[in-house]
């Protein structure tokens, strides 16, 4: 029985490599999401070694709490230069030295901002040795102001060499610097998209306003000098060891790679799941196809059991040797990653890609599994093969118990999606991150039941949907109607495939529309200036000076910054923004539950505005007092003076807690600013640009360019999503090629009886596309509609969050589109084939 | 382009096809096999024509070559006046669709169209619209105008076959070819196929060449043409039964 199995595979080359191709895609993005993750893991590691393994301790400001956001820099107070003596006279003390962490950013020659973050200003002393990750590369460490040493990266990418100027924005207007020397980061030039600027130490302590004080002193021992230090210092420092203070913000790209990780496995999962569809498809086909070669062989005596280990025998193989090139496709793919991020700057050390056990054993198992258990009906179906079928001429695989038995599993997979939607949109005390977390499993079930009920919604759909392609095509058109509708399962099956493709695509589409309308709305009615200052990227914070440069243009009537940092309150973490109370509310418009924009005035004297979920969370009303801890230790006792009710959406993040810039700058250290409005009368856009010409961290824009600007990142990711559902898509349509190439086999004798009538050879490829495109379009339909669906469910679990609804009508008709353009090519190798029939070969053809 | 009663088209000399010195040969060298080894015939407008020789013999590569489905390795034929030599694949699909009819062994109707719709399907795919009242005529022709929403599978087999005949006459063609179009039906069907057949020769003029082996259609032909490995070894005009046996007899 083996034999007979590896027989039909062999037979059937060209289905099985098509339907091992699904196989191999969805494990390979399962193999490569490991492989590239463990890669950039041990990257990350390695870096960590390279910029801490010296460091026996960190002294820096202790904080309140943990602070979640030191990517911005700047939110932890510094130290005064005091501490560094006292350090040295600790016992087991080797080597102390202080330093500044900081942000500096290197400006290109059209003023351009390099690198993409986040960008280190350092004070380094040249006595830091070991205690510092540099290597010098060339020329020697900076001792004056006016000197630096860049990063091995920047100076590469923009040519810059020993001796030349740079153009730095640190704290204030930019300023020019000279290269005295090139460094790297332990063994790499730079890492990810950041840039560092290495000064000297007195020199960067100006730079950013920190003179007499530092942000960490950095010292050398072994590890037991940590416990010394504790218990020498005063309790305002903390000693850390270097890892977990993490002055180059590491972390973050372990973050990143977890997140990269699940981000991909997700995708690897729906090629996976859609790859299902195709091996489920092939294998009935196949079974369908070798009923009579089944009965022949039950009627020569095998067992119901060797038919079954037969067929499935041929699934393990099939699913086998295509998990075994998923494997390896995954490592290339890991390695053409790896060069697409280092080509887009986010260069990793080399070492080497970690191919770990658990990413080959993972792989083998998902696609050997998944293709068994798709096998595993088709192959209990071929025991149903009755042994007297093999004498009976024209007759047919039964299909009855199948069609009803799909009926069940429609109705329980429905009512199940419905329970766990309805459960994750309506169950009290579940959060927005959950609710949408249990849309997954929903989703899953809701395809399974549109799949498994489809072979009921084909025919009408396909009706439908032929019916264009009738008028267009004449007879062709008309046989590819009724040719999608004759086996309805099989087009279901395959038409299934894509709706699962198609149906996320639609999804991100709704989703990203409604962030889109989201951001846009809320900002409408928030933004009342004529300009907006905000970071190069969209969102860094940007330096004060900027707001002040500003309002010396001719004309501005108002120009002032929102400052923001990480605070505590009713023991959570919140976000305060500073802003001055008597600027703001002609810049920015306030929703109130309380109050007014009067109320603002309140903030001068210790007052605070609060949003109502706040408000509502910790039962606070208008005239209550309550206590606000800054990073630094600052305990704020503020009063209530209006409660806001700010739009949900809240797509500039504002904080929770609003206070007087006065009293925020008193408490908080966050000294960049998150954005600035600008409003006045016959301001000149010209004049404006030239007064921030120093601050090429910050970007001018008027309220509309804000307005899309600030949405722009959903089109970015909504790019990203279309790829990797393009691959489920691509597996979808091999299973398209599939379907039809089985159809035209099966009905060769009829394509003879065509030709011989006089249809073309060109009506024939007509035809066969004809039905390539009804199907692709069964499957955009359903997909569009199962997408609808879940999105406007996703849409209504998040409207606590302010996620409004929008639909997208152009990219829906786009991707209809795509998916027709999708069938006519998946219709073109089995449409050739079918053309080039020999008429006479095909008329005799059993 | 609506046409009635066809004028039937024929050549100069009157013949609807005519073949010369046909050759058809499989394979090269050693194995080269001769299906059609030389066969000339001419076939007169209106007649009905029967094909009759040993499996084997060449009778369905015949066929296919004066039907323009196939090529001959050497040799010309002639349909409707039209020199099929060197035509195109596409100029002989579209000869096909002017000049001939088919009736196969196997009915080969289109299982998803009804059974009116089978019958349309050549003038479809020729883009012809028949004249009111032709189709519901040639249905009506071969008995099945309570059966033209049936579907083939709801069709007996001599009904299918019926179908297929309709479908053949509908198009109007210059000949109808039909390959062994009793080989599937029992005695009792198959008369009443051959009837239709022998029917649309005598109210229309209809010209058809039958291949088949069994000597009760043959019997309703105009003439019996017997091959023997590719070579026409006899060619007899209203033969009487006992004459067809005995020549078969002679040729096995
Ligand atoms: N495609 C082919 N390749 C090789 N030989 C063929 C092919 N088709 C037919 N033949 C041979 O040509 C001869 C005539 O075949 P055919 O015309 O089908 O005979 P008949 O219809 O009289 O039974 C037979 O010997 C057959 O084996
Ligand atoms: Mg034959």
């Amino acid at each position: 029985m083996t034999r007979v199995a590896l027989k039909g595979i062999l037979s059937r080359r060209m289905r099985t490599a098509l339907t091992m191709f699904a196989i191999v895609l969805g494990v390979a993005m399962v193999a490569g999401a490991y492989t590239l993750t463990d890669t950039m893991r041990g990257a990350s590691e390695s870096l960590s070694d390279a910029a801490y393994d010296g460091t026996a301790a960190v002294v820096s400001h202790r904080t309140a709490f943990d602070l979640k956001n030191e990517g911005s820099l700047g939110s932890r107070p510094t130290i005064p230069a005091s501490t560094l003596d006292e350090v040295r006279a600790v016992p087991g003390v080797e080597r102390a030295v202080g330093s500044i962490t900081d942000e500096a950013r290197i400006v290109d020659k059209d003023g351009d901002v390099i690198g993409g973050g986040p960008y280190f200003g350092i004070g380094l002393d040249p006595k830091a040795g070991e205690l510092a990750p540099f290597q010098l590369q060339d020329g020697r460490y900076a001792t004056a102001a006016g000197e630096a040493v860049i990063d091995a990266g920047t100076a590469d990418k923009e040519g810059y060499g020993i001796g030349d100027r740079i153009t730095v924005q640190g704290r204030g207007p930019e300023r020019s610097l000279e290269v005295t020397g090139i460094a790297t980061f332990g063994d790499v030039d730079s890492i990810g998209t950041a840039t560092f600027v290495l000064m000297d130490l007195p020199a960067a302590q100006a730079m950013f306003e920190k003179q007499g004080r530092y942000d960490e002193v950095l010292v050398a021992g072994d590890d037991s000098v940590r416990s010394a230090l504790g218990s020498a210092l005063p309790g305002q420092v903390a000693v850390q060891a270097a890892a977990d203070h993490d002055r180059f913000t590491l972390d973050g790209l372990d973050e990143f790679v977890s997140f990269i990780r699940v981000f991909l496995l997700v995708f690897g999962g729906v090629a996976v799941f859609v790859g299902s569809f195709t091996i489920y498809n092939t294998l009935s086909i196949t079974v369908a196809q070798r009923f009579r070669e089944l009965a022949l062989l039950r009627a020569l005596g095998a067992s119901r059991r060797q038919v079954l280990r037969s067929v499935l025998f041929e699934s393990l193989l099939i699913g086998t040797v295509a998990s075994v090139i998923g494997l390896g496709v995954g490592l290339l793919l890991a390695k053409g990653l790896s060069s697409v991020f280092a080509a887009t700057g986010v260069e990793l050390p080399e070492t080497g890609t970690v191919f770990a056990t658990r990413t080959i054993i993972v792989s083998l198992a998902v696609g050997i599994v998944v293709t068994l258990v798709s096998g595993l009906s088709p192959a209990i179906r071929a025991t149903r093969v009755a042994p007297v079928l093999a004498m009976r001429e024209g007759a047919e695989i039964p299909q009855g118990r199948v069609g009803r038995r799909s009926g069940w599993i429609a109705a329980a997979a429905a009512l199940l999606a419905a329970t766990v939607l309805g459960f994750g949109l309506y169950a009290p005390g579940i959060d927005a991150t959950g609710r949408l977390a249990l849309l997954g499993p929903g989703a899953l079930l809701l395809f399974i039941a549109v799949a498994a009920a489809s072979s009921r919604i084909v025919p009408g759909l396909v009706s439908v949907l032929g019916k264009p392609g009738e008028k267009i095509a004449g007879i062709a058109g008309s046989l590819a109607r009724r040719n999608a509708m004759r086996n309805p399962g099989r087009t279901a099956a395959t038409a299934a495939a894509l709706m699962i493709g198609i149906a996320l695509v639609a999804f991100s589409a709704v989703l990203g529309a409604g962030m889109r309308e989201s951001t846009k709305g809320a900002l409408e009615d928030q933004v009342r200036a004529d300009y907006v200052l905000v970071g190069q990227d969209g969102w860094s914070a940007i330096d004060p000076g900027a707001a002040r440069a500003a309002a010396g243009v001719p004309g501005v009537r108002v120009s002032t910054g929102l400052a923001q940092d990480e605070g505590r309150a009713f023991g959570e973490h919140i976000a305060v923004d500073g802003v001055d109370e008597r600027a703001l509310p002609n810049v920015f418009g306030w929703e109130w539950k309380e109050g007014s924009d009067a109320s603002f005035a309140g903030l001068a004297n210790g007052g605070a505005v609060v949003t109502d979920r706040f408000a509502d969370d910790h039962d606070v009303a208008t005239g209550d007092r309550i206590a606000v801890t800054a990073p630094g230790g600052r305990e704020l006792d503020l009063r209530v003076v209006g409660i806001s009710k700010p739009d949900r959406f809240n797509p500039l993040g504002l904080g929770q807690v609003t206070i007087s810039r006065a009293s925020f700058d008193d408490a908080f250290s966050a000294k960049r600013e998150r954005l600035a409005f600008v409003s006045g009368d016959g301001v000149s856009p010209a004049a404006l640009d030239r007064a921030l010409a120093g601050f090429p961290d910050v970007k001018l824009q008027t309220k509309s360019e804000f307005q899309t600007d600030q949405s722009a990142w959903v089109d970015q990711i909504l790019g990203i999503f279309y790829v990797l559902l393009g691959l489920a898509v691509i597996i979808s349509l091999f299973g398209i090629v599939n379907t039809l190439a089985l159809s035209v086999m099966e009905r060769t004798r009829e394509l003879g009886m065509l030709r011989a009538f006089g249809m073309t050879r060109r009506g024939v490829r007509r035809m066969i596309r004809h039905e390539s495109i009804v199907t692709a379009l069964v499957g955009a339909t359903l997909g569009i509609a199962v997408g609808l669906l879940l999105a406007a469910l996703a849409t209504s679990a998040l409207s606590e969050e302010g996620l409004r609804f929008a639909l997208p009508l152009g990219s829906l008709v786009a991707f209809t589109v795509v998916a027709a353009v999708a069938g006519m090519l998946a219709a073109i190798g089995p449409a050739r084939r079918a053309a080039r029939l020999d008429v006479v070969d095909a008329l005799g053809y059993e | 382009m609506a046409v009635a009663q066809a004028p039937v088209v024929t050549t100069a000399t009157g013949n609807a096809v005519v073949a010369r010195d046909l050759v058809r040969r499989y394979g090269d060298g050693d194995c080269a096999v001769d299906a059609v080894a030389g066969v000339s015939v001419e076939v007169p407008a209106g007649q009905f024509t029967a094909v009759m020789g040993p499996s084997g013999s060449g009778k369905s590569t015949l066929m296919h070559l004066l039907a323009g489905l196939d090529r001959p390795t050497s040799g010309a034929v002639e349909i409707g006046g039209e020199d099929l030599s060197g035509m195109s694949d596409k100029q002989l699909t579209l000869l096909r669709r002017r000049h001939i009819g088919f009736v196969f062994q196997a009915f080969n109707l289109v299982p998803t169209l009804t059974a009116e719709e089978n019958v349309r399907l050549p003038l479809a795919i020729a883009g012809r619209r028949p004249e009111a009242g032709w189709i519901d005529h040639v249905i009506e022709r071969v008995g099945l105008t309570d059966r033209r929403t049936h579907r083939p599978s709801e069709l007996s087999g001599g009904q299918q076959q019926r179908v297929a005949v309709a479908r053949a006459l509908a198009s109007e063609p210059t000949v109808l070819f039909a390959d062994e179009p009793t080989g599937n039906l029992d005695s009792r069907t198959s008369a009443e196929v051959l009837d239709l057949l022998r029917d649309a020769v005598a109210s229309y003029g209809q010209t058809t060449v039958m291949v088949t082996h069994d000597p009760v259609a043959a019997r309703a032909a105009d003439r019996v043409v017997f091959l023997a490995d590719g070579r026409i070894v006899s060619d007899l005009y209203a033969p009487a039964e006992d004459e067809i046996l005995a020549t078969l007899k002679e040729l096995a």
